[in-house]
């Protein structure tokens, strides 16, 4: 479908069916009447609307609240959770070792020590669990600097992605404005009687020329 | 315990770039002069290299935080 040829048809027909309705004798007036139906006053210029407003800043700004959270977790959270969990770890030790060693001597029966296995897993599992505290604590120390590297390097694509969405993205919508602008300017024109050539459209709506 | 979420801004971004592909088949069927030609070539090529290089970081600082979280995480029996 020629969306030209379809617009000037139906503004052809609406101006045959208010015509019909128009008789004016005096020929000054009907005159003046019919330059301004000519000129187009009852049908407005077409309307082209293009890209309805976004945010593009909107989901970059969550990014960034997750880039904060990232850091949060292993220069905060994870920190603190693992401190933590060590003074527990010793705590547990100090008092399983303590508890062996009061069944040792209470259950000791003349020069024979007692088994107490189960205080004796208990000292073994709380090591472990020290263990575990430590060995965690050492993989934050060792992933903080290598997950600031990794933010710090996704931080600078992102920068470069915000600024291309903020400059070229943005010249690119500028640029179709343009063009609609100058499309929306093409269909206004009147066509003179004898012209022949087409307009070259393409050329028109070339960006940074006028049109 | 882990509480960012990257997941939600990837599957935003790659939602639109879906989008983008099917909006500019559409518009390649009724917009396809030499002047769509130029504006393509300066202003729509870029697009979805850009986009895949945001992807690509991402993708990238996600293998280290899931490395880092296996690492770190208290997910293990005993912990949590």
């Amino acid at each position: 479908m020629d969306v030209f040829e379809f617009r000037d048809g139906l503004v052809a027909d609406y101006a045959d069916y208010v015509k019909s309705f128009i008789q004016i004798r005096d020929e000054r007036i009907r005159r003046e009447v019919e330059d301004s139906l000519r000129r187009g006053s009852l049908w407005p210029e077409p309307l082209l609307q293009l890209n309805p407003s976004f945010a593009p800043g909107a989901a970059l700004d969550d990014l960034e609240i997750e880039l904060r959270r990232i850091d949060d977790w292993i220069h905060h959270d994870r920190k603190q959770y693992w401190t933590k969990e060590r003074e527990r770890a010793y705590e547990a030790l100090n008092q399983a070792r303590l508890q062996l060693q009061q069944a040792m001597l209470t259950r000791r029966v003349g020069d024979h020590a007692a088994a107490c296995i189960d205080e004796k897993r208990a000292v073994e599992r709380a090591k472990r669990r020290l263990e575990t505290a430590n060995e965690k604590l050492e993989a934050v120390r060792r992933w903080t600097p290598k997950i600031d590297r990794a933010v710090d390097d996704f931080q600078r694509v992102r920068s470069q992605f915000s600024i291309w969405l903020e400059t070229d993205l943005q010249r690119a919508a500028a640029a179709l404005n343009q063009m609609s602008e100058t499309l929306v300017n093409y269909i206004s024109l009147e066509t003179p009687p004898d012209a022949a050539a087409p307009i070259d459209l393409a050329e028109r709506g070339q960006e940074g020329e006028k049109p | 315990m882990k509480d960012w979420d990257l997941n939600t801004f990837v599957a935003k971004l790659e939602m639109s770039l879906k989008k983008f592909r099917v909006t500019l088949a559409a518009v390649e069927t009724q917009w396809n002069d030499d002047a769509y030609r130029r504006y393509q070539e300066k202003h729509l090529a870029p697009i979805e290299p850009n986009v895949r290089k945001m992807l690509d970081a991402i993708a990238k600082l996600n293998e280290v935080l899931i490395a880092a979280e296996r690492d770190c995480g208290s997910e293990e029996k005993g912990y949590r």
